[in-house]
């Protein structure tokens, strides 16, 4: 057994974009596990590393970051954790850098930064195979010497010289090899010492130098929020000395990035050699005088993302399909078990197995797209896409990053919202996240298709018809502008949003075992955290539906049917036909549906839903249909007395609701449903978030607050629009 | 000037030189990086570093001196790509227009 409390910690510190992530899965493999930092939603991943057969360390992948200017959430992970001031986790005691051999000088920059910290650190010359076969030599010992620290060549994408790197962390354990820092001048020097005196001797800070200088440097620095000086007191004492600093020549915002760059500059000085003459253009920008040219890269970016779209919808149509028939399949091999037992029957029958296939059914559509969104991110598309897109979103405060999770969303907002994990700022992806269940989803596809099938095409024909299943595509999309500028306003109260700068990274081609892990982990993630709320869930709707169940209803309903098919009846040799008696058990479902629990909360609520023109069986539906709004096909089904197998194709689902009239109140005689009611329906469906996964999965990636103020706040759109498309179409009938 | 001849006026003339002189240094010799073409090299030569954006692109190497050349539009014309010290970054014309370059 190894002791936890005695394990060492390495930190793997890099630019994006260097390998860095794919590095720390070929240290770690299997054994990571991923989670948040306190407080906060930038991913913590933690993994255990074998430097030898006795020695296992616990690897922490810091965020990619250019510097640790500490502006944004990542930047502010890093330093905390370089510094030790993350609870449960104590200073590293080596940082591993990343460094991208083709990028030395800006890689280095950050190293240098993260030296500053106090710590050990050993350089990983990353993508080493890509510096060799464009003829880039480097000078590894020179390095060595001039860094004064380890330097060792990898190739992580092959789990090249990752043996190396752990002999190198290994000795660098022991002797703790600090890496060279730039000798700043006096006046850098004199402020950093006067910082020292006010902060830490006087007033007991607890600050490394490298802490000293990002106070000096950075306007609002990370390490601020931690000094238990009051603020008062420290901002004014930061200020004097960053005015002294400008007034002894050196501008503080600009002076480290300078002063920095001057001392790397000629310490890499003939490191680097180039054997073959670079070509005039690299392969990577005569791709993207394609990919990203005014038109054609247009024409490219729709192509893909139709190829995205679509493979959403028509791969995983046949895998959800093999979930559905098999959950129906299991669903009626346990019906016939469990006869005997009708209350444990419907529990196991439509509540657990059902439940469990409600979650079940997203997997195959979560996996398809995180296929293709590891594909496009790992080859380097996704910047480029969100280059070509930015312009749109720039005016809510949103960046191009957010189209590919939109455009997802309109297959499903689960793996749509899950998408958004590629916004990097976390303002703009809780934006996305909030706005995606507002894009139509294939679940809403149903609903739209009866009642446009019912009540559009008969009176309008089917050219009005196609026009109004496009338009209730674009309600959503229409609404979620409006509410993106809002909560953009409101989330950034006048602040700029995050900087938007992206670096385009050189196209690689990807790896299969990268996307594969991409999938299996976004998949299990949902499986566990958002499968267990839908679950819950599904089970409690359908505690709902079935609860009372009293005999008398049974009986009633079987009197009430034979007298009113008293004439017609058939009756074989004393016994109902086979074909009454599956009619009357519909009857019996319908009654016991009326007085449920769900039932019965649908008539007391059906005054709220008046006003849109609902009665209490369209109530009931809309209601049931909130963990799922497919539902709501199958519970119009059950209350009209047809069972709840009916689909959306149904004649006899569309004959009914079009007969169907009011039997008492003020319309008493006349038919409940009418284009007005229809369009109504269809609004409400468009933009309410009856959806218990995507509501658990917003939990999943925001909080719990943040799903429940959003689900109240649709619920309440969507109620204020259903009303309103009714009344003014009211007014045209 | 014929018509100012009180002191007062030759003190707006002046201010009104000042005025003209400013709007067509910045019309005439300073360039800024959301106005430069595709094709041809430019040199950093000022960069605001009150803006996030340019401090963090100045951590990455975009300091006065710097060769850069611009090497992508978006179809609406923003934001832009450019190129710099082995950085292939995309940034908004907004922030282009902090920093100032001269042409090479």
């Amino acid at each position: 057994m190894k002791l936890e409390a005695q394990q060492l910690r390495i930190a793997l510190v890099g630019n994006p974009n260097t390998g860095k992530t794919s590095l720390f899965n070929a240290l770690t493999g299997l054994r990571q596990r991923v989670g948040n930092y306190p407080g906060v939603t930038v991913e913590k991943k933690v993994g255990s590393w074998a430097l030898d057969r006795d020695t296992d360390v616990q690897l922490i992948d810091l965020p990619g970051t250019y510097s640790l200017s500490a502006s944004s959430l990542d930047e502010r992970i890093a330093v905390d954790v370089l510094g030790g001031h993350v609870s449960g986790l104590p200073a590293p005691d080596v940082v591993v850098v990343v460094v991208d051999v083709e990028n030395l000088q800006r890689n280095l920059f950050l190293a240098s930064q993260a030296a500053e910290m106090g710590v050990p650190i050993v350089v990983a010359l990353n993508c080493w195979d890509i510096a060799e076969r464009k003829g880039l030599q480097i000078d590894c010992k020179l390095l060595q010497q001039r860094l004064g620290v380890p330097v060792v060549p990898t190739v992580a994408t092959r789990s090249r010289g990752t043996d190396e790197l752990a002999q190198a962390v290994k000795s660098a354990i022991k002797n703790r090899p600090m890496m060279v820092r730039p000798k700043w001048p006096a006046a850098v020097q004199k402020a950093i010492q006067r910082l020292q005196t006010e902060l830490v001797e006087k007033r007991g800070e607890d600050l490394k130098s490298g802490e000293l200088q990002r106070l000096i440097f950075d306007r609002k620095s990370a390490v601020q929020s931690r000094l238990k000086t009051p603020i008062a007191e420290y901002e004014s004492i930061i200020l004097e000395v960053r005015q002294q600093l400008y007034k002894d020549g050196y501008n503080p915002d600009a002076a480290e990035s300078i002063l920095r760059f001057r001392f790397l500059s000629p310490l890499l000085a003939d490191i680097i050699q180039r054997q073959v003459a670079l070509k005039k253009r690299s392969r990577t920008e005569s791709i993207d005088q394609l990919l990203l040219h005014r038109f054609w890269g247009l024409v490219v970016f729709v192509g893909m993302m139709y190829i995205v779209f679509q493979s959403v919808y028509t791969w995983a149509g046949p895998f959800m399909e093999l979930i559905e028939g098999g959950t129906g399949m299991l669903q009626s091999f346990a019906a016939g078990l469990l006869e005997t037992t009708p209350m444990l029957q419907s529990l196991i029958v439509d509540g657990i197995i059902g439940g469990v296939g409600a979650f079940l059914v997203f997997l195959p559509q979560i996996l398809v797209l995180f296929l293709f969104i590891s594909l496009l991110e790992e080859s380097g598309y996704m910047a480029r896409a969100a280059f070509l897109m930015d312009k749109l979103f720039q005016w809510c405060g949103l960046n191009g990053k957010s189209f590919v999770p939109l455009l997802s969303s309109y297959a499903c907002a689960i793996p749509g919202i899950l998408a958004t994990r590629t916004i990097n700022d976390p303002k703009a992806r809780m934006i996305t996240i909030l706005i995606a269940p507002l894009m139509s989803c294939s679940a809403r596809l149903p609903v739209y298709l009866l009642l446009i099938g019912a009540f559009v095409e008969p009176r309008y024909g089917p050219a009005i018809a196609g026009a109004t299943l496009f338009a209730m595509h674009f309600v959503g999309a229409l609404l979620a502008a409006p509410v993106a500028w809002l909560l953009n306003k409101s989330l950034n109260k006048g602040r700029k949003p995050e900087p938007f700068l992206m670096e385009l990274p050189p196209y690689r081609a990807p790896r299969m075992k990268t996307m594969v892990w991409r999938m299996y982990e976004s998949g299990k993630d949902f499986v566990i955290r958002a499968g267990t709320v839908i679950f819950a869930m599904t089970i409690l709707i359908w505690a709902l539906l079935y609860f009372p169940r009293p005999e008398a209803v049974r009986s009633e309903a079987i009197s009430n049917y034979i007298s009113e098919t008293a004439g017609s009846i058939n009756l074989v040799e004393g016994a109902l036909s086979e074909f009454a008696q599956a009619d009357m058990e519909k009857q019996i479902d319908a009654a016991y549906l009326e007085q449920s629990y769900m039932g019965r909360f649908g008539k007391f609520v059906q005054p709220v839903f008046a006003p849109a023109g609902y009665d209490w069986k369209i109530t009931v539906g809309v209601l049931a249909s909130f963990p799922a709004r497919e539902v709501i096909i199958s519970t119009l089904g059950i209350t009209y007395a047809l069972g709840g197998e009916v689909d959306e194709a149904s004649n006899d689902l569309r004959t009914t609701l079009s007969q169907a009239k009011w039997e008492s109140g003020p319309r008493e005689g006349s038919p409940i449903y009418n284009l007005p009611v229809a369009l109504s329906i269809m609004v409400f469906f468009a933009l309410c978030m009856q959806c218990g996964a995507t509501v658990a999965v917003i939990a999943q990636e925001l909080s719990w607050n943040w799903a429940i103020a959003s689900f109240f706040s649709l619920t309440a759109v969507a109620w204020v629009a259903a009303v309103l498309t009714y009344q003014v179409a009211m007014l045209f009938t | 000037m014929l018509f100012f001849h009180t002191k007062e006026l030759a003190f707006l003339e002046e201010i009104f030189f000042d005025a003209v002189i400013e709007t067509y240094s910045q019309i005439i010799s300073i360039m800024r990086l959301n106005e430069i073409k595709r094709g041809g090299k430019f040199r950093v030569t000022k960069v605001n570093c009150d803006n996030e954006s340019i401090a963090r692109l100045m951590a990455m190497g975009l300091l006065p001196g710097q060769e850069i050349r611009l090497t992508h539009e978006a179809p609406l014309g923003d934001p832009i790509a450019v190129h710099f010290e082995g950085c292939h970054m995309s940034l908004r014309l907004e922030d282009a227009a902090e920093v100032e370059v001269e042409k090479l």
